[in-house]
């Protein structure tokens, strides 16, 4: 199984009917040893082509699981994908791809940010879709497994998050925070509060109320009740949606160049890195196979040496077949006494003074 | 009902390295894994990835044979860090590392450098008795305030971290009495007068 094969074989396949062997294949390589070496293009062509093929399940649930697929996304990818899911208004996957985002925690890029808030925030105003994790399988009975070391449950806040609120939370946190205009505030507002981090709500709200910013009603609005303090806030209401586009489409006009350039020359680039990689991999293994014919040339010669110099060696021969005879310690076959058993009812006799004769 | 796990417990609380490092973009190169066991010295224990190399998941994936890494590290502990890189794979199936998020990175590798142990006096009373007899010998001169004080000797060595010698005219911050000083268990002391 090697990294630079797979990596070939995704990026040729651009037909629709070869997803299944994709994906297995590249599963099979995260479970092999020479994961370390996959190419970024492998991930990069995988996930295009299921967003050619419109398999949108397949490609979200993949790219969650990244310990038996290793999908990730690079900005170029990300921004393909939010931009397909925002045309087909399609808010919850970009929550989720979103979501991928944010535990990688890659927050460069002006245009992926953008648009990882505008996914967020409609997908809020109508959250649904989002699928539930599936519970591992569980017998009926009580099955008892004996283990060496039991092992301890451990929650992080971070690869461990299942539910959506706190996921969609944490991104629009992660994703605004740091940043000071009233729009990113009051996301990051929404989104501790939906991260269920009540002390930080509490700070920023506090900031904001010192400071005087007046925030966007409808954001505060998507609060859950149970944040009271949130009223303490001057609001006024804006078309966030609007201004959320009108930030994306700001940040097209930033990177847009910029990212086509750099786009096109890392596509350059993954090409020579293939070619390289490929012709290493042909020199090991030619390397390697030239060794092991050495060694069959050379137990051939071997024997050819033994039956040609027979008579030559024939005294060590005779020797080194004296020294294969194995000596035993010499073993014992004698019966092994019992001890004296004593008879139960055994009463000694009475040894007194008087019963000596002499 | 659910597997029911019989077993030794242990006390790691975290992630495996493999859980951590497969999870991330370019296996975590360049970011900080601390290890749950080594948060019970005060100075931050931390390690640096540096370098990642997958070994093959194990055939069979038990609770007992997790798949490991390996993995080039360069550790800090307790606040230092080592000259040379380490490699972590026969201790990476410990469910025992944390991810540290890059915005607290830096809260979490900072060295708050302790204060200085104090100051440590260049001088002592005399015992007692050597006080009475040096000040007997001395008894001419009598009504001087200055009474004689016996010069320290420290080993220098064990000072080099936290501690000092006065200089002269300086406060000591640690005081040494010639006296029992404070007990431990002053329930074993009750009734007794020390002289302190």
């Amino acid at each position: 199984m090697s990294a630079v094969d797979v990596d070939i074989f995704v990026n040729s396949t651009t037909d629709n009917s070869y997803i299944d062997e994709n994906l297995d294949l590249v599963h099979k390589l995260r479970l092999s040893a020479d994961t370390g070496n996959t190419l970024p293009s492998t991930s990069h062509a995988l996930i295009r082509m299921l967003i050619q093929c419109e398999n949108k399940d397949d490609l979200l649930n993949s790219l969650d699981d990244r310990l038996n697929y290793g999908l990730f996304l690079d900005f170029h990818v990300a921004n393909l994908l939010l931009d397909t899911y925002w045309k087909r208004k399609d808010f919850t996957s970009g929550a989720r791809t979103a979501s991928q985002l944010m535990l990688q925690e890659e927050f460069n890029h002006p245009l992926s940010n953008s648009l990882s808030l505008l996914h967020c925030y409609n997908y809020l105003l109508q959250p649904d879709g989002w699928p539930e994790y599936p519970k591992p399988e569980e017998p009926e009975e009580e099955v008892k497994v004996r283990v060496k070391y039991l092992r301890n449950f451990y929650d992080d806040d971070h690869f461990d998050l299942r539910d959506p609120k706190k996921i969609v939370g944490k991104t629009l946190a992660m994703f605004t925070k740091g940043k000071d205009d009233v729009i990113s505030k009051s996301l990051n507002i929404l989104g501790l509060a939906l991260y269920d981090k009540k002390d930080l709500v509490e700070k920023a709200v506090s900031e904001c109320a010192t400071e005087g910013t007046v925030l966007y009603k409808e954001i505060i609005e998507l609060v859950p009740p149970e944040n009271e303090n949130i009223k303490k806030l001057k609001t006024e209401s804006a078309d966030v949606n609007s201004m959320l586009i009108s930030n994306v489409i700001k940040a097209v006009q930033e990177t847009s160049e910029n990212d086509i350039a750099q786009q096109c020359e890392i596509y350059l680039k993954w090409e020579t890195d293939r070619v390289n990689a490929l012709e290493e991999q042909k020199k090991r293994l030619l390397t390697a196979k030239r060794l092991s014919d050495i060694e069959d040339i050379k137990t051939i010669i071997k024997e050819k040496e033994t039956k040609l110099w027979f008579f030559n060696n024939e005294e060590e021969i005779e020797r080194a077949i004296e020294a294969k005879r194995v000596y035993y310690p010499k073993r014992w076959f004698g019966k092994k006494k019992k001890p004296k058993k004593i008879d139960e009812g055994y009463i000694p006799p009475e040894v007194s003074q008087s019963s000596t004769k002499y | 009902m659910p597997y029911k796990y019989i077993g030794r417990t242990t006390d790691f609380k975290g992630k495996t390295l493999w859980e951590i490092v497969g999870n991330l973009k370019n296996f975590g190169v360049g970011r900080i894994v601390a290890r749950n066991r080594m948060e019970r010295y005060p100075e931050p224990c931390y390690m640096k990835i540096l370098k990642v190399e997958t070994l093959p998941n194990p055939e069979v994936v038990t609770l007992d044979n997790l798949r490991k890494v390996r993995v080039w590290v360069e550790r800090t502990f307790r606040g230092k860090t080592d000259p040379q890189p380490v490699v972590i794979e026969s201790a990476s199936y410990k469910a025992d590392y944390k991810l540290i998020p890059k915005d607290e990175e830096e809260d979490y590798c900072r060295i708050v450098r302790k204060l200085e142990g104090g100051i440590l006096p260049k001088t002592i009373e005399f015992p007692p008795i050597l006080k009475e007899l040096i000040l007997r010998d001395a008894g001419a001169k009598e009504g001087t305030t200055e009474e004689p004080r016996l010069e320290l000797v420290y080993n220098r060595k064990s000072l080099r971290n936290r501690y000092r010698i006065a200089e002269d005219g300086e406060q000591p911050t640690v005081n040494f009495t010639m006296g029992l000083g404070k007990p431990v268990s002053p329930s074993l002391y009750e009734g007794i007068k020390l002289d302190q």
